[in-house]
């Protein structure tokens, strides 16, 4: 069995214990409706607010509700097997700790995905965005940004799998790492909305997707030495 | 002395192995060789060290320093390989509590890769031990002592791994339970290595070819079943 069916296995068993319970799903879509409707009722309280702004701050926004939405999904990722401390049934599969972490991080990205869809369409909605450029763009932005704060989230949930504190721990670790992914994202996004600017878009888009890459490969090197006791 | 014989049924092979916890060392220097087709004991009071020396024979914990062979390979490099041949039993279940026991032992028997073909396996595990009843349900539905049986069927179906290690076994165990962990040990092939962690040693002596007592992350005595009174 390769490292890729191992992968996909623990990916399932995840998804299925997910999708069963819903918990964290329900949590991350709760959130970002809550958050895209406090955002829509702030805009509503300004009065004379330019389009140039309104645009800005809600991408901004979207790229903020992303990050918390992961956010919530970081404490769910090692805790079905860390809720009865119990890491070891993770840790005693004859499987190589470099498919544990790609399991764990495309469980991430589909959980989050899921989420995304809802999201993005309750702010169209609300938030009255509407993309000037290419659709299609629009969802390469969305994925690699989404993959690389994946990613980042990922790491910092394989560093803090013996920490007792998590909740304090994985913010202090997470918001240093990705807040350059934020940013780029959010005038990614700014840019193909607003001012439509592919070539600014791509640019962006491309260092999103360098920074998920090579941070993917320094984990899955260091991988083993993380995950081990 | 140690023939060459012997030094090949070496299955496990620890030298001066150690491991601390921040500040407190939990094992000290063990040496210990255990030899295929043998059953250990590893006997020791609260803190003593056995469970963190049966997680770093399973591979689950690292050593601080000392060196592993397992089958004369050093385990340095090669875990995910030598995990095939190990299956470990500890007191917390490894079973998903939303997952039915289908799924559970299907996903072990997946990812532990010493079953072709997993659903058959456990279609024959319900008709051999008759859990019809139970094994379309969700484990956090079952008693203690079924989710142990599982767990049970899952480290010893349909033949035992090539090293099982047990930590306190017997503990919350059911006289069905217990009568059928007690044959699986007594009765086991002698190609296998069955390793046992209890604080209990009137529950496994009678079990073990050896057992080994820690105190304070040290071994201080091996006792022979011809031994056992002297522990007494």
């Amino acid at each position: 069995m390769s490292i890729l069916s191992d992968t996909f296995y623990m990916m399932k068993k995840d998804l299925v214990l997910e999708f069963r319970t819903r918990e964290t799903l329900f949590a991350m879509g709760l959130f970002s409706f809550a958050a895209v409707l406090i955002f829509s009722s702030l805009f509503n309280l300004i009065e004379n607010i330019t389009l140039e702004a309104q645009y800005t701050i809600s991408t901004a926004a979207m790229w903020f509700i992303v990050t918390f939405t992961i956010m919530l999904g970081l404490n769910s990722m090692f805790s079905r097997e860390t809720q009865k401390n119990s890491i070891y049934s993770l840790l005693s599969l004859p499987v190589k700790p470099q498919a544990i972490f790609l399991a764990k991080l495309f469980y991430l990205v589909v959980i989050v995905g899921v989420v995304e869809i809802f999201a993005f369409i309750v702010a169209i909605v609300f938030l009255n965005i509407s993309i000037q450029g290419s659709l299609l763009l629009f969802i390469f932005v969305l994925i690699f940004g989404t993959l690389d704060l994946a990613v980042a989230g990922c790491v910092v949930s394989l560093l803090t799998i013996y920490a007792k504190s998590k909740t304090l721990a994985i913010p202090i670790l997470f918001f240093p790492l990705i807040l350059p992914s934020i940013i780029i994202a959010a005038d990614a996004t700014r840019n193909l909305t607003f001012y439509y600017d592919p070539t600014a878009v791509i640019t962006n888009a491309l260092i999103l997707f360098l920074h998920a890459v090579i941070i993917s490969v320094l984990t899955l090197l260091l991988v083993e030495d993380l995950i081990s006791e | 002395m140690v023939t060459n014989q012997q030094a090949d049924n070496t299955v496990v092979n620890l030298s001066k192995i150690s491991k601390t916890y921040g500040f407190t060392a939990a094992l000290k220097n063990i040496s210990l060789s255990i030899e295929t087709g043998e059953t250990i004991g590893l006997i020791g009071n609260n803190g003593a060290g056995k469970s963190t020396l049966l997680k770093i024979i399973a591979l689950l914990v690292s050593p601080s320093s000392g060196n592993m062979e397992f089958s004369g390979v050093d385990v340095k490099d090669r875990k995910a390989v030598l995990k095939k041949d190990m299956e470990v039993l500890l007191s917390h279940a490894f079973l998903f509590d939303d997952l039915t026991g289908r799924e559970n032992l299907e996903y072990y028997f997946k990812m532990n890769k010493r079953i072709s073909n997993p659903k058959q396996a456990v279609k024959e595990i319900v008709k051999q031990f008759n859990l019809k009843l139970y094994i379309d349900r969700p484990v956090r539905e079952y008693s203690t002592g079924m989710a142990k049986k599982l767990e049970i069927l899952r480290v010893s179906y349909p033949t035992l791994p090539k090293v099982l290690l047990l930590d306190e076994p017997f503990s919350g165990l059911d006289v069905e339970n217990r009568k059928m962990l007690h044959t699986i040990i007594k009765d086991h092939p002698p190609n296998k290595t069955v390793i046992i962690c209890s604080h209990d040693f009137n529950a496994i002596a009678q079990l073990c070819s050896r057992v080994y007592y820690l105190e304070k992350g040290r071994i201080s005595q091996s006792y022979l079943p011809n031994e056992y009174d002297q522990f007494l």
